[in-house]
């Protein structure tokens, strides 16, 4: 596998990840009017960007350790970056989750 | 009940020791706030606000050891402190723009609001003067009817009303939770409920406050935050709200040993999550009855079925068509004796009752009270906006209530819309789903029936376009 190849292949896994993860927050949230597929994964998800609230980050939380074994935390303000944006969420899981979608 | 006592003073006649811990938490390393700590810091602030002829200060503090500093301060200045509905800057401008409140005081967690910023935790305990703790003692132990605090939460004409407590109110039904469920000297209690709340505020600082006992200066969201802080400060009561309690379910039995007491407001505890409070811990919820109009009513032990006990000195009964009829010490007081509430009930033994539901058109989430007509009367304001109708649709998840919004707004979009609102409102208040329309399913009358406005949201794709962004 060439280099580029290779990154392609992290590059898709990611993508993947980040799609598992618009989908469970449009699904746990139950987000109605909201595709999936149409949220930015750099976007903010709470206050200006979707428009989450706190009720929502702490679902959220839920889900996140249930689906992924992730651990929030261990003070709210690093609960908040990292459930900031689907990219950071991902980065969690990547980094701590029990998940197998990883490089 | 017996005679009024001083904070800590349950049995004690001359208040707290001055070296007695009020607070703790804060910023990793700071060491516990005694009483001591408290009447220096209020001294200072009061010379701030004396300074700048406040007598009506709007407070709002992200630490709570500022937060009761500030009000201290108030009242040994002869002021009314005023607490807002929420932080939002629109929220807090208005207040002091109509002159409701002077100036906002806050301790730096609002920015870009013109106010007084205060670091009463900076404070040292020395500075206090030599009468600052009897005058404190003194005023603790005050229960009269004069006007003590205002409370602004959205009514449900769509004005923000304020309710305004005095120190029987107030100062009463913090010494009424405190003895009726045994909070003493070693009460070390964390709120996840925001103490400008009347909630967070009774049974979250002044219940702990009258007990002797101390609580955590910050208000922590999420379960890791909780279960860290609860195992660091020996945490033994917890003051939540129902969704808060639901959120616990990610931490392992065991990861908040040591609390003996929770409290849930704001909302009905779900079952399941009274069960899971249960099973997992091994902890029965306290749910009080309440609002800012009324200060407590009653409580029930979640686990110990659905009948709501009145709360000493508190007589509830219920009018033919099942009206709250209230006769309360922790009720304003100028009100027609009973007061009928906005809350229906059925009696039950022993002067007992059951609750059926609130009948104006408020909703509680997380314990935030959300007037629909409120939220109604913000979007009809804006430019552009040519009609809306708000409404709540039950929600099956912890929030229990969905807030939607039906809004006639050509060349506005959603984003606009929420953008606008949230200069108002805390995000729990902003409608989740909107619908944008050409125009609301009126009735040749101009009557809405709850039914036309329902449809409108009964499609899940309904507006895709029109989703929380």
């Amino acid at each position: 596998m060439s280099t580029s190849e290779a990154h392609d292949q992290v590059e898709r896994v990611s993508q993947e990840l980040e799609a598992e993860i618009k989908q469970l927050i449009v699904g746990v949230l139950r987000l109605k009017q909201v595709e999936a597929a149409s949220i930015d994964a750099d976007a903010p998800l709470f206050h200006d960007g979707l428009g989450l609230d706190s009720l929502d980050a702490i679902q959220l939380g839920v889900a996140l350790q249930r689906t992924y074994g992730v651990v929030l935390g261990p003070d709210d303000a690093e609960t908040q970056r990292q459930m900031e944006s689907v990219r950071t969420i991902a980065e969690l899981v990547r980094s701590r989750g029990r998940s197998g979608v990883g490089p | 009940m017996t005679a009024a006592a001083e904070p800590g003073g349950a049995g004690g006649s001359s208040g707290r020791a001055p070296e007695s811990v009020i607070a703790f938490g804060g910023a990793p390393g700071d060491p516990p706030k005694t009483w001591l700590d408290l009447i220096a810091a209020a001294d200072q602030v009061r010379a701030s606000l004396v300074e700048r002829g406040w007598q009506r200060p709007l407070v709002f503090c992200g630490d709570r050891f500022a937060f009761l500093a500030c009000l201290l301060a108030a009242w040994e200045s002869s002021g009314l402190p005023i607490l807002p509905a929420n932080g939002r800057p629109e929220t807090l401008r208005a207040l002091v723009d109509a002159g409701a409140a002077d100036g906002l005081v806050h301790d730096g967690v609002v920015q870009g609001t013109p106010g007084l910023e205060v670091s009463p935790a900076c404070v040292d305990a020395g500075a206090a003067g030599a009468d600052a703790l009897a005058r404190a003692a003194r005023l603790f132990a005050r229960r009269d009817h004069d006007p003590l605090l205002a409370l602004y939460s959205s009514g449900s004409t769509g004005a923000p009303s304020a309710s305004i407590k005095t120190a029987a109110q107030l100062f009463g039904e913090a010494d009424t939770l405190a003895r009726t469920f045994d909070l003493g000297a070693r009460t070390r209690l964390l709120a996840t409920a925001p103490p400008h709340h009347i909630y967070g505020l009774l049974a979250g600082v002044l219940a702990p406050l009258y007990a002797g006992g101390a609580f955590l200066r910050q208000t922590p969201l999420h379960a890791p935050a909780i279960a860290r802080l609860v195992a660091e400060h020996g945490v033994d009561v917890l003051c939540a709200v129902p969704p808060h309690l639901h959120g616990l379910q990610v931490l392992a039995p065991g990861s908040i040993a040591g609390v003996t007491r929770v409290f849930s407001s704001g909302a009905r505890l779900p079952p399941e999550t009274a069960e899971f409070m249960r099973q997992r811990f091994g902890l029965g919820v306290t749910e009080l009855l309440g609002s800012s109009e009324t200060g407590g009513i009653a409580w029930r032990l979640a686990t110990d079925g659905a009948d709501w006990t009145p709360l000493p000195g508190v007589e509830v009964s219920a009018d033919l068509d099942g009206t709250l009829l209230l006769d309360s010490p922790f009720a304003a007081r100028h009100e027609p004796r009973p007061r009928r509430c906005a809350d229906r009930i059925e009696m039950t033994a022993g002067a007992r009752f059951r609750h059926l539901g609130r009948a104006d058109a408020i909703v509680k989430i997380a314990g935030e009270r959300v007037s629909l007509p409120e939220v109604e009367q913000r979007l009809l304001a804006l430019d552009g906006v040519r009609d809306a109708a708000v409404l709540a649709l039950d929600d099956a998840g912890p929030r229990q209530h969905e807030i939607c919004a039906a809004v006639v707004a050509p060349g506005l979009s959603v984003a606009d819309l929420r953008q606008a609102l949230a200069g108002w409102f805390d995000p729990v208040a902003i409608p989740r789903r909107f619908a944008l329309v050409d125009r609301l399913p009126r009735e040749e009358t101009g009557k809405l029936p709850r039914s036309r406005l329902e449809a409108l949201f009964a499609s899940e794709r309904q507006d895709r376009e029109g989703g929380p962004r």
